[in-house]
């Protein structure tokens, strides 16, 4: 008989991704906090011009362990960067994939669970989306990613 | 297991090659490379390898008729993935999709580069942005039955109606369409992608 397991995760891929990025690697801040680089979570409201996104999108589910019997999922994760200036989000993308791509497996807990973060894979460069149409001149950048990370306790 | 040999190499790659056939005659506790070391030294020598120009000929021409093989694989995952793709892509008058395309875009052979892509200038912009600014609001963008869930009432009022129709927006869409339509399904089919290559290679002899 065989049972599969599969490694629950009590969040979502993008709630830990914001807590690395916010928590553990300091590149934005919480939105509560009104600094700078406010990181949202799945909706980007209007206000501030700049600010970031995190989404959850389509990731791949690569087999399964022989030892543990469980399924391995790279998340997809998909985070848009907005600014009035042209230069700033890309910079701020670039910033973000360069830290992440050094990321080293580390523990880390959130909302009472502790996460392993396994790798941080970059699947696209940041790119430039262009300009929002509409009255407010502010630019798009996007960068597609997959996050490798299980729950440990 | 096919040797990518350039032409630059040739000669490394048949010392190399001399190397392990002249160790076949050696002793077979010893390792081939060591064997190798040994008659380069003298104990081996006097054995003379022959054909191994015939042998780099057969390799480069191996090499190329599967890079055809890769070339021909590539473009044929182009077009399965495109067309996996035209099944997520949301439409109202139909531009993005019918823009569609796939195509060789750079190199040939194994450096072959395929790319699948959306020809419309905002295919980026839907298939990337969730959200909308309208005024001081922000409109969360839906697609196929997320908006037939978030429209239903609007929907059944408009038919019948200009509203109703093409120019309107205002009708029931496929239920599978979505934004990210053409990572999705990349991700979705990654192995079959690789399979339709690797027979396309496999196919060549």
């Amino acid at each position: 008989m065989s049972i599969q397991v599969t490694n629950i995760l009590g969040n979502s891929p993008a709630t830990i991704l914001v807590a690395l990025l916010v928590d553990q690697l300091g590149i934005c801040t919480r939105v509560a906090d009104q600094g700078d680089w406010p990181a949202f979570l799945e909706h980007m409201p209007d206000k501030p011009d700049e600010c970031l996104c995190v989404y959850d999108t389509m990731g791949i589910k690569d087999g399964r362990m022989m030892n543990t019997m469980e399924t391995v999922m790279h998340h997809g994760i998909e985070i848009l960067l907005r600014s009035r200036d042209y230069t700033a989000p890309y910079t701020k993308a670039r910033t973000i994939s360069g830290d992440l791509s050094v990321l080293t497996p580390q523990n880390f807990s959130l909302l009472g669970s502790v996460y392993r973060v396994y790798n941080v894979t970059e699947t696209t460069a940041p790119t430039h989306l262009g300009e929002e149409a509409g009255t407010i001149r502010r630019y798009y950048v996007s960068v597609n990613m997959l996050f490798a990370v299980r729950k440990v306790s | 297991m096919i040797s990518l040999v350039p032409a630059a190499h040739t000669s490394s790659a048949r010392k190399l090659l001399n190397t392990a056939m002249i160790s076949q005659g050696g002793s077979r506790s010893v390792s081939p490379f060591m064997a190798g070391i040994k008659s380069a030294a003298g104990v081996g020598g006097g054995i003379r390898v022959t054909g191994m120009q015939k042998i780099m000929n057969n390799l480069m021409a191996v090499h190329k008729r599967k890079g055809n093989g890769a070339e021909i694989g590539l473009k044929r995952a182009g077009v399965f993935l495109l067309r996996k793709s035209k099944y997520y892509c949301p439409t109202q008058f139909g531009e993005m999709k019918a823009g569609g395309q796939t195509r060789k875009v750079a190199g040939s052979g194994m450096t072959t580069v395929v790319a699948v892509s959306y020809f419309a200038e905002y295919a980026p912009w839907v298939h990337e942005i969730r959200h909308r600014t309208m005024g001081k609001r922000t409109v969360t963008i839906t697609h196929g039955q997320e908006f037939n869930v978030k429209h239903e009432q609007d929907i059944q009022r408009a038919k019948g109606t200009w509203w109703g129709t093409v120019e309107g927006g205002m009708f029931k869409r496929p239920e599978q369409q979505q934004y990210k339509f053409l990572e999705k399904p990349a991700r979705e089919n990654l192995s079959e992608l690789r399979n339709i290559v690797a027979n396309a290679m496999r196919r060549t002899r």
